[in-house]
């Protein structure tokens, strides 16, 4: 096992520094630069110092320069300092990254709680109502936009119903019990988790439809077993896999998803600092950024591959 | 022979399709009785192993039936209408499975204790130690070196013929009056093979079990059975005692059966039947095998012929029909 996470983070490594010079180029390749927002058209500054200002940030290196600077300085700890809003990367995005994460997992976690019992039961009694039933919810799910159903429930919960706070995370000039963050939590975890609630559930209720139909449950019962034995320590193990796998991609969508639902709601998270950060050229900052959703999706697929390998003693020979 | 632990009469198992409802499997008659081996041959369709799966209760979910008018008799009682829950006391228990592919039959993420513990727990109501004890002198017994180590292993790491053992130790490991095998060796090495035949011969012998054997190899039957039913298209057609059966084949299909057998000192063409094996959606009418049979008459593609009873075994054949 130990020699597995090692393999498994070497090559998340490799993917790492991938993943940093994609997004460097391509951050780069954007149209504009960070100037533009720094200096007003209208001030009257001359060429001269624009080439100045240029040169003490390092702009008017080559592109792979400027990378290997920025590397440099990651590794070190030192993500620079934001463009506009002159504070260290790493503390704009430490005050953020706890939301974010909150956001991300509550919902990942409320997705498979609701997805697992859901998708076994209509796998296991295919065809009958519960299967229908998980397959509407499933569909909608897929095909209703992320921002369509925050809207939605912010209307049916806030606005309608007065039940829970529209946005935000806590009450204004509170400092916000748990209770607090909880409340305010609901509404942006349900509209993260309905997307990904409709594919765990119907590959939940796939996986156990096909497992049901496998031999080793054929033997389990002509052992005696009854049902619920069969169900749940014969079949349910094995069809878990898929999903698992299922969650391990689903991972970087929800990260990735919670920068809209974050907006909407107005969640202090990584997604509006991203946001700005696009908005105003701040390469420092989208770099930050980009670096901890990557190191946070890669960590969370290694976590997947261990689960994986717990449940599957067959993965141990492969490897 | 021993007591009568089987009695099979007038089965018929229907599937329901998108296609319609057909007849996978009808009007099977046919007893066991302790100790004795039968062994079930036929082409695959042919239902060998509806037939052992309907006496399992284990048809396929929503799609196998058994009809009302069939009848099971375990040891006396009639268990063709069981529930799930009274067929669970008996699977295991008193009526065990060997399948034919024991990578897919043992569970993959399970280790081989987990799954040999289950039957000794469910039937004997035995603590978790006390089954895991038994279940290493299982192992023993179907000759599995080192069990101790070994069960603490999941499937994938036994060889084919190690894990066919395994799934014959878990089938025995109650003593069951009856053992039914679907196709035990035909997944195995030839060698494999003769040794888990051997070993189940042994067993069987050594616990008084009444073995029901499916398989199509004919060298299979004629070295383990002690009674053969031949089926075909989903009926019996011939019964016979395994001498009588290879010396003087009744039924034309046996005949044919025997005959495209190949043989080391034979030069001649290796005999075929001719035609195909009809689908069980639409078998004639008549008798299942006329359209393939040299001797074919209007009686039978009219009508399909009972078992009828030549001395000590019976066949489905006009041609042996009483006064011929």
């Amino acid at each position: 096992m130990g020699r597995y996470i090692l393999k498994r983070t070497l090559t998340a490594i490799v993917a790492f520094i991938g993943i940093t010079i994609m997004t460097y180029c391509l951050a780069s390749l954007m149209p504009g630069s960070p100037l533009d927002q720094l200096v007003q058209p209208e001030s009257g500054i001359s060429n001269a110092e624009l080439a100045a200002i240029e040169h003490k940030m390092g702009l008017d290196q080559p592109i792979y320069i400027q990378y290997f600077f920025w590397l440099k300085n990651m590794f070190q700890g030192n993500f620079g300092v934001s463009y506009t809003q002159h504070r260290p990367v790493v503390e704009l995005i430490a005050g953020r990254i706890g939301p974010t994460l909150l956001l991300s997992l509550s919902s990942m976690l409320l997705a498979l709680f609701v997805a697992v019992p859901l998708g076994t039961a209509a796998g296991y009694r295919p065809y009958k109502g519960i299967d229908y039933a998980s397959s509407v919810l499933a569909f909608v799910g897929q095909a209703a936009p992320n921002f369509f159903v925050a809207l939605l429930l912010i209307y049916i919960f806030a606005v309608k119903l007065r039940l829970l706070p529209i946005s935000g995370m806590y009450n204004s000039g509170s400092s916000g019990t748990a209770g607090e963050v909880l409340k305010h939590l609901i509404l942006p975890c349900l509209a993260l988790t309905f997307q990904h609630l409709g594919i765990f559930t119907r590959q939940m209720r796939n996986s156990m439809y096909e497992c049901m139909s496998d031999d080793y449950v054929r033997t389990a019962r002509a052992k005696g077993l009854n049902e619920r034995t069969v169900l749940f320590k014969h079949t349910l193990r094995n069809a878990l896999l898929p999903l698992i796998t299922q969650a391990g991609l689903s991972l970087g969508a929800l990260v990735g998803g919670a920068i809209i639902t974050e907006q909407i709601f107005s969640w202090p998270g990584m997604g509006t600092l991203m946001l700005k950060a696009i908005k105003d050229r701040d390469y420092p900052l989208i770099m930050g950024i980009t670096v901890i959703i990557s190191v946070i999706v890669l960590i969370g697929n290694i976590v997947i591959d261990i689960i994986y390998r717990m449940l599957d003693p067959r993965i141990d020979d492969k490897v | 022979m021993g007591e009568r632990v089987l009695e099979v009469n007038n089965l018929t198992t229907v599937f329901h399709t998108k296609t319609g409802t057909f007849p996978a499997v009808s009007q099977m008659n046919f007893t066991l009785d302790a100790g004795e081996t039968l062994a079930i041959v036929g082409e695959s369709g042919c239902g060998k192993s509806v037939t052992s799966l309907s006496i399992m209760h284990l048809l396929p979910d929503r799609m196998g039936e058994i009809t009302p008018e069939s009848s099971i008799k375990f040891k006396g009682t009639e268990i063709s209408k069981y529930s799930n829950k009274q067929m669970s006391n008996l699977r295991g228990n008193e009526i065990s499975m060997v399948f034919q592919d024991s990578l897919t039959s043992l569970n993959p993420t399970m280790t081989v204790m987990a799954q040999m513990v289950e039957p000794f727990m469910v039937h004997q109501k035995i603590s978790r130690k006390d089954a895991e004890k038994a279940a290493i002198e299982m192992l023993r017994k179907v000759g599995i070196p080192n069990p101790e180590a070994r069960v603490k292993q999941y499937p994938h790491q036994f060889s084919g013929g190690m894990r066919q053992r395994v799934m014959i130790a878990m089938a025995l490991s109650c003593n069951p009056s009856v053992l039914i095998c679907d196709e035990p060796t035909t997944a195995l090495d030839v060698t494999i093979q003769a040794q888990i035949l051997k070993m189940i011969y042994d067993l069987k012998k050594e616990l008084d079990t009444a073995v029901i054997l499916i398989t199509h190899d004919m060298g299979v039957v004629a070295e383990t059975a002690d009674r053969v039913l031949v089926m075909y298209g989903g009926q019996g057609v011939e019964l016979a005692d395994c001498h009588t059966l290879f010396t003087n084949p009744l039924h034309p299909y046996t005949q044919g059966l025997l005959a495209s057998i190949p043989k080391i000192d034979d030069d001649t063409r290796l005999s075929t039947i001719e035609g195909m094996v009809p689908s069980l959606k639409d078998m004639p009418k008549g008798c299942h095998f006329c359209d393939r049979c040299q001797y074919c008459t209007d009686r039978c593609r009219k009508e399909n012929p009972p078992m009828y009873r030549a001395g000590e075994r019976e066949v489905r054949c006009f041609r042996y029909e009483e006064g011929n």
